[in-house]
């Protein structure tokens, strides 16, 4: 969400409401599934340990978050999982 | 036919319980039904001193609960209202000092001689928030657009659904909407979502509560005060009736551009 204000002035970043809202949203989620912060990291632990033992993956760039789900009444984990290529060959 | 037994609470402290509950308890005064408030912040009472109330008081919630007197020697009828009173919170005790079950016993009791016992809930998610909700038939969770406040109404919204009690219904105080306009504050519609449950009540920031309860009188007497506007509002809406909510209608800006362009009928919603 963009607006102006005024004339010359400079254009305003996200309305910190929505910030707010947001920030509210991924919270809320932690605090009802009772997440300590270790509990995400512990997890994605784990995913690189099983995931690793058959795909070649990018350790470090593995992304772990919860979030709301896109229906209203559930919540997420999404892994992104950074597979490497074999040596010298670009998708066609 | 007994009476609904009310609890006003919120989690974070400061967010307007108190003034809540004084003000949705002497509106429904107003319009005729018989009211008993019980102020359950035990140690730290506040509902007698916003009501006017606090030389009257000669015994409190905890003589009641022990056996040290009658429940009617403890309600202190309000200075307007013969069908409005109040039983105090102890100052020198804690929250152990009320039960449950006591709580249960004394709302029962009260809900067969009144139409309304509106209990306000201290702060916080211990005891005491257990005291007001024990015994209660419905629950208004009080919050203001912060993250911090919405934050904590959804602990407790949590906390009142584990205790088998019906949804709690919203109260959004402390509503600015020229900040709202601006994208500086969370919109109610922002407020609802996130916390889902149903809204009951939108209060906006109004000096009239400080200078009402400087007096010790409610700001429903006001008849200019917004804030006493929609609490009378909430006390309908807690009748059956059903009160559309307020548009509340920002103020233009300032400086004599702002006066020019209302004056030429460019009002801000």
């Amino acid at each position: 969400m963009r607006f102006f204000r005024g004339f010359g002035a400079k254009q305003e970043p996200v309305a910190s409401s929505q910030i707010a809202k947001q920030r509210l949203k991924v919270v809320l989620v932690h605090d009802q599934l009772r997440m300590s912060p270790g509990m995400l990291a512990a997890i994605r632990a784990d995913l690189v340990d099983v995931l690793s033992r058959r795909l070649d993956i990018d350790r470090e760039g593995i992304e772990v978050t919860i979030s709301p789900g896109p229906n209203g009444d559930e919540d997420q984990l999404t892994a992104r999982i950074p597979i490497r290529r074999g040596p010298a060959r670009a998708r066609r | 036919m007994a009476g609904q037994i009310v609890t006003i609470t919120s989690g974070k402290g400061g967010v307007g319980k108190t003034t809540t509950t004084a003000n949705i308890g002497t509106a429904l005064a107003m319009q005729n039904r018989n009211v008993v408030l019980i102020d359950a912040d035990i140690g730290l009472r506040n509902l007698d001193i916003v009501m006017g109330l606090e030389n009257r008081i000669v015994y409190d919630l905890v003589d009641v609960v022990e056996g040290h007197c009658r429940v009617r020697q403890a309600m202190i009828r309000d200075k307007r209202f013969p069908n409005l009173a109040l039983i105090p919170a102890a100052q020198t005790r804690d929250k152990d000092a009320v039960s449950p079950e006591q709580m249960i016993e004394l709302t029962r009791e009260l809900a067969e001689q009144h139409d309304f016992v509106l209990i306000d809930s201290p702060a916080g998610i211990e005891q005491g928030f257990r005291n007001a909700i024990a015994g209660a038939h419905r629950v208004l969770v009080v919050t203001t657009p912060e993250v911090s406040a919405v934050r904590d109404a959804d602990r407790i919204i949590g906390l009142v659904e584990a205790a088998e009690i019906p949804p709690p219904q919203l109260i959004v105080n402390r509503f600015r909407p020229e900040m709202v306009r601006r994208g500086d504050m969370m919109d109610v519609p922002d407020v609802e979502e996130i916390l889902a449950i149903a809204l009951i009540g939108i209060v906006p920031e109004d000096q009239s509560i400080i200078t009402s309860t400087n007096r010790g009188e409610a700001a429903v007497f006001d008849l200019y005060s917004p804030a006493g506007r929609s609490f009378k509002d909430i006390a309908r809406r807690l009748q059956g009736e059903d009160v559309p909510f307020p548009v509340f209608e920002a103020p233009p800006p300032p400086g004599m551009m702002g006066r020019l362009m209302k004056a030429l009928g460019f009002a801000r919603v």
